[in-house]
This record gives C-alpha cells, sequence and structure tokens, in this order.
C-alpha cells in the first residue's frame, strides 16, 4: 500500500517542511547533507517524534493526521525500522532478536536462512560481525510482515567493503518487498544505487539542486566514493530519477 | 545476646527490599524514560527521605499511621488492628526511607539502556509498559541487583524511622541496631560487640557485591 507523508516541524534554525509519496515496491531515498532532518523525517513516520503538522497514510490507514487528531502508536504502524546503528536487544540471541516482533517461528526461519544468519541463531548479539548485525537488523525489522519499511543509515557503521556487499544484497532483497521502502542517507552514491527514487533534502525541504547547492560538501563526500554528482547525467549510474509527484526542479 | 534482632533485622530488609524493587523499578524507568510537565517535582519529593533527618521522618510517619489519621483508619478498617509498634509498620516506615536508595542506582541503570532499543521494541509492536519489562528490566539486571543489595543493607542498619514507629518490642521491631543501642546504654559491651560485629561483617559483605556488580559490564555494554 502506497505511503503518503506530509510533514511539519520546527527545529532550531529552520523548518522541516516535505510532502512526499512511495509505492508499494519502490524505494525512497531521502539523500542530504548531515543535519538536514532527514533522521527527524524518518522519525516522525515512525511515531517517535511529534510533528507540528502532519498527514501519514499509508494506503487506507491513517498514521498521523494532526488536523483530525488521529495517531497511530509506532506499534500500531505495522512498519519496519532500521536504526542508524542497529539497536537490537544486547540480552537476546540472533533468533530471538529477529523473532521479537513475531510469533510466526516459520517466517523467523525462513529470514535467517535469507539473510545466511541461520548458523549464527544461537550466538549472542556481542558475538557476530557488524554484517551479521546488520543482516539481524534487517530480518527482525522484516519478521513482523510490515507494511513499510524505513532505513535509518543502515550501513552506517559499516567498513567500506562490508558496506558495499550490504548494499548489494539489499538490492537483491528489495524486489522481493512490496512495501514502500524509505531510506535516509548522506550518501548521493548509495542512493543512486539503491532507490527508485531520490529526494534530496536540506534543511527539512526538497532541495533538488542540492549537490550544484553544496558543491563543496558534496565533493568531499564523493572523493571517498569516487562518484561525481557532478557527472551525474553522464555517469553510469544513470540520470537523476524523479518522482512525479514531486514538483519537477 | 538477642539474637531475634538480628533476625527482625534481616527479615525487615528482606520484604522491604522486594517491596521496594517491585515499586522503584518502574518508578525509576518513569522518571528517566518519561517527559512529563513537573517531573522534577515528583523527582525532588522521592529524593526527600535522603536529606530528611531519620527522626523528623518518623515523626511524621507516626502521625500519618496514627488511629486518628486516614491512612490510620483505612488500615484499621482493612486488618482490624493499627500500623504502628507492629512489624507491618516498621516495613512501611522502611521502605518510605530507603526509596531514595533503590531509585538511584536503579535510575542510573536505567539512563545507561541505550533509548534506541526501547524505541526498536515499541516499532516492533511493544507498548510502554512491555518495552520496560521486555527489554529494559533484562538490560537493567546489574543495576537492579546493586539496588537491592544497597537497599538491603540500608535497611540492616536501620534505627532513627523504625525507633519511632515501632518502638523496641522484642521479637516484634527491635531490630539489630536498636538492640546494640539498648546494650550499650546498659553497659553490656560484649552483646553490643558480637551484634556489631555481625552487622559490619554483613555490610562488608554487601559492599563486596555492589563492588563485583558494578565492575561487570552491563550486556548491552560488553
Amino acid at each position: 500500500m502506497k505511503l503518503n507523508a506530509y510533514i511539519q516541524k520546527k527545529m532550531h534554525g529552520f523548518t522541516i517542511d516535505l510532502s512526499f509519496c512511495c509505492q508499494p515496491g519502490e524505494l525512497l531515498a531521502l539523500v542530504g547533507p548531515s543535519g538536514a532532518g532527514k533522521t527527524t523525517i524518518i522519525r516522525m513516520l515512525a511515531g517517535l517524534e511529534q510533528p507540528d503538522k502532519a498527514t501519514i497514510t499509508n494506503g487506507n490507514t491513517v498514521w498521523l493526521d494532526t488536523k483530525q487528531g488521529i495517531e497511530l502508536s509506532p506499534g500500531k504502524r505495522k512498519l519496519g525500522y532500521v536504526f542508524q546503528e542497529f539497536s537490537l536487544f544486547p540480552h537476546l540471541n540472533v533468533e530471538k532478536n529477529v523473532a521479537f516482533g513475531t510469533k510466526n517461528q516459520e517466517r523467523v526461519e525462513s529470514l535467517l536462512r535469507l539473510f545466511g544468519i541461520h548458523h549464527l541463531r544461537k550466538r549472542a548479539i556481542k558475538h557476530i560481525s557488524g554484517g551479521e548485525r546488520q543482516r539481524t537488523a534487517l530480518a527482525q525489522a522484516l519478521a513482523p510482515n510490515p507494511r513499510v519499511l524505513l532505513l535509518d543509515e543502515p550501513f552506517s557503521a559499516l567498513d567500506p567493503i562490508t558496506r558495499k556487499k550490504m548494499r548489494t544484497d539489499l538490492a537483491r532483497h528489495k524486489n522481493m518487498l512490496h512495501i514502500p521502502i524509505i531510506l535516509v542517507t548522506h550518501d548521493l552514491e548509495e542512493a543512486h544505487f539503491l532507490a527508485d527514487t531520490i529526494v534530496p533534502v536540506v534543511e527539512g525541504k526538497h532541495a533538488p539542486l542540492w549537490p550544484e547547492l553544496c558543491p563543496s560538501s558534496v565533493r568531499d563526500d564523493t572523493s571517498k566514493s569516487g562518484f561525481s554528482p557532478f557527472d551525474m547525467e553522464t555517469s553510469n549510474l544513470g540520470p537523476f530519477p524523479t518522482n512525479p509527484i514531486l514538483p519537477t526542479p | 545476646m538477642d539474637y531475634s534482632a538480628l533476625y527482625i533485622s534481616g527479615k525487615l530488609a528482606l520484604i522491604s527490599t522486594a517491596l521496594l524493587l517491585i515499586i522503584a523499578a518502574p518508578l525509576s524507568y518513569f522518571l528517566v524514560h518519561v517527559r512529563f510537565r513537573g517531573k522534577f517535582f515528583l523527582e525532588a519529593l522521592v529524593s526527600v527521605p535522603l536529606v530528611l533527618p531519620p527522626t523528623v521522618l518518623g515523626f511524621f510517619l507516626l502521625i500519618i499511621m496514627s488511629p486518628e489519621s486516614l491512612p490510620g483508619r483505612l488500615w484499621h478498617t482493612l486488618t482490624g488492628g493499627s500500623l504502628l509498634f507492629t512489624f507491618c509498620g516498621i516495613v512501611v516506615a522502611s521502605m518510605a526511607h530507603s526509596l531514595p536508595y533503590t531509585i538511584q542506582p536503579l535510575k542510573t541503570a536505567f539512563e545507561k539502556i541505550d533509548k534506541r532499543i526501547l524505541e526498536s521494541a515499541m516499532v516492533l509492536g511493544c507498548s510502554r509498559f512491555n518495552a520496560f519489562w521486555r527489554v529494559a528490566l533484562p538490560n537493567a539486571k546489574n543495576g537492579i541487583v546493586a539496588a537491592g543489595v544497597l537497599t538491603f543493607a540500608h535497611i540492616m542498619g536501620e534505627f532513627g524511622v523504625v525507633l519511632m514507629v515501632g518502638g523496641s518490642i522484642p521479637g516484634e521491631t527491635r531490630v539489630a541496631s536498636i538492640a546494640v543501642y539498648e546494650y550499650v546504654e546498659a553497659l553490656r559491651y560484649r552483646e553490643a560487640w558480637l551484634l556489631s560485629g555481625a552487622l559490619l561483617i554483613t555490610s562488608y559483605l554487601v559492599l563486596l557485591c555492589v563492588m563485583y556488580l558494578n565492575g561487570r559490564p552491563a550486556p548491552h555494554e560488553a
């Protein structure tokens, strides 16, 4: 079911004012520099932070409508959320972490196999690697059969090699999910690799010209990845995807 | 020597500690993780026994528990007896006095828990209470044990509040610290030595436990 969001919130120094729409099976990336309000936006989608004004719907279900005073708690929104640094439960093993939000043991088993962590199921979280934690976090988020998947910089805690591998894994798994997926990242290359739609965000607002507006910060970022956003139109990663719902730059 | 005083102290400490942990764990979690208006009023209120002289707290409790007061009358209607000069009375009094000693280590333990794992639990369908029960409590295990041990030790040495509310009835409200005081007053130093020695050893063992537990990493730190 489609995710529709209009969010407004006053922050320190700027106001988040953004609307977007994500179709089932689509991965929409909110991309922007640090401090642009991306994480706050995704937290508001999850119900972990309160916007000043918002309308968020998932299909026919209203998650939040500040005008009508409707608000669903995070647990009732039926979403999967992978936090910036995987917030797995340290007192539980891999299997119990994945099973935390569901009673469907069959689904847990199949997710453990799908993400290649079945052999680690009895291991404590502290005894698995960063990549394995990331896969556990994804399996945990998907176990309750969510209607929307939110990914908040899911690869930021990984080393570059694992990061690349995980990115490829996510791209593969993405095609099996027929739900809206929202990814928050500051990495344009990552967004281009994974996203069907990119929404550049600067100071809480849609900024279609962000790469051109902030050349120095983008250059710093891309010097590591070897990708230049200035070659975007000609790069083999393809042109900047546009969302028909968003105003065209 | 009056061994029953040691027994009463131990029984008082065990019962009061268990009841205090049941009350203080959710209260501490609430104080750490829930934002609400006037929170610091509640925080100051639960910390009052830290700064109030035990005899003053005991005096207030004496008034509150008296058969003329509303709580006293209510207790009388429910049980047919009085709280004053009974074992139940000293349990209530020692709980009131030790509440901040239980709350402080619990608050520290809950503060150490990464807020994101609680949020993650809520996103996965937990209510606030379930997140407390399934995630916060297991991850605050060391803090809970430390709070329990400290509270137990504090109640083992309880004197002023117990004396005000319970008096010194042998086998009922006469705890070890009151017995030591009475031995000294009666110049019975041998018994005072023995009982004080027992209390000293208990306190030392308790502190060893706390230090050992504080040195151990919590699950989320390991």
